[in-house]
């Protein structure tokens, strides 16, 4: 029972991630992402897509997190707490989200100085985004104890040194990292909801 | 006598003594400690996650309701039964000072 007592916090952390509904959601943003990117890489110089499409990241980005959050909330409410319980979290303080968006602000730009006073960098950008998403997977990872999402890390971490490497270009390579990355977190998603869709079952209507 | 400044026997004793006893039994400590991370949790994730039957978790649970530990609201999600339980500021004071006497108490052993 100790052990059990010790881990509870993470085990309650962890079981936000225990249907796979999150890598799917967040799998499926960073498809999204990684078209936008690709859309900008491709197309023509001086064309619509590739002039607009920087434009709309933030929007993409934004928006879909507030669709994702709201998409989350009704696929569980129908899904998961049927079958293995209902949870709510306590709500993240705004001093901790509007720090969080501060510290990401803050190394997007010294990222952009960097690479605007280094051009010669610029191959490197994927590895670096590869390396920045593979820490937050890897963090999340440790925090609440799922190890599965390391592997989603791993994968990002190789696709960005791999698009590095092969020299690709900046908006290119970033849409290689995040569109293996996201692809990664939809197939660990798509096993997990599979296996845990198999192993439990909704309980029967009262009366 | 203290040895090197920790406590004596005795008060080691007494502060064992003086632990929340609702809260020490394993099973409520599992329930109160799941609870703690959360701003609520329903019946099904709390049976699911302390592996009692229903029977006993719900005699637990209505002990820290008693004690006004534990706030517990019935109703219904659709058609299906639904208890939501949740901390109250009590619980989660006693939880916490618990935790704090139940460290003193395990780190500060002196022998």
């Amino acid at each position: 029972m100790e052990p059990q007592i010790a881990q509870a916090p993470r085990r309650t952390a962890g079981y936000w991630y225990a249907d796979g509904l999150v890598e799917l959601g967040t799998g499926l943003l960073l498809v999204l992402m990684a078209a936008l990117f690709a859309l900008e890489g491709l197309a023509p110089a001086g064309s619509l897509p590739a002039a607009f499409s920087a434009l709309w990241l933030p929007f993409l980005l934004l928006g879909g997190m507030l669709l994702l959050g709201l998409g989350l909330r009704v696929a569980k409410r129908r899904l998961t707490y049927p079958r293995t319980g209902y949870v709510a979290y306590e709500r993240t303080r705004p001093v901790r989200k509007v720090l969080a968006g501060v510290i990401g602000g803050l190394v997007s730009l010294s990222l952009v100085l960097l690479l605007a006073s280094r051009p010669e960098w610029l191959t490197a950008l994927p590895a670096v985004q590869g390396g920045v998403v593979a820490l937050v997977w890897f963090f999340l990872s440790y925090r609440i104890g799922v190890w599965r999402l390391a592997l989603v890390g791993v994968v990002s971490l190789v696709a960005g040194l791999a698009a590095s490497l092969a020299g690709l270009s900046p908006s290119i390579g970033t849409a290689a990292v995040f569109g293996t990355t996201g692809l990664a977190s939809l197939v660990s998603g798509a096993l997990v909801l599979a296996h845990y869709l198999r192993t439990t079952s909704p309980p029967a209507e009262a009366e | 006598m203290a040895g090197r400044g920790g406590p004596t026997a005795a008060e080691h004793l007494q502060r064992i003594l003086e632990v929340d006893r609702l809260i020490h039994e394993p099973a409520r400590l599992l329930i109160v400690a799941l609870l703690a991370s959360v701003r609520e949790a329903d019946f099904v994730f709390l049976l699911r996650e302390t592996g009692l039957t229903k029977g006993n978790l719900s005699s637990h649970l209505a002990r820290l309701e008693q004690a006004g530990y534990v706030r517990i609201d019935k109703g219904f999600r659709g058609k299906i039964p639904q208890t939501v339980c949740s901390l109250t500021a009590e619980g989660r004071s006693a939880f916490k000072a618990y935790r704090s006497q139940m460290k003193r108490t395990m780190g500060g052993r002196r022998t």
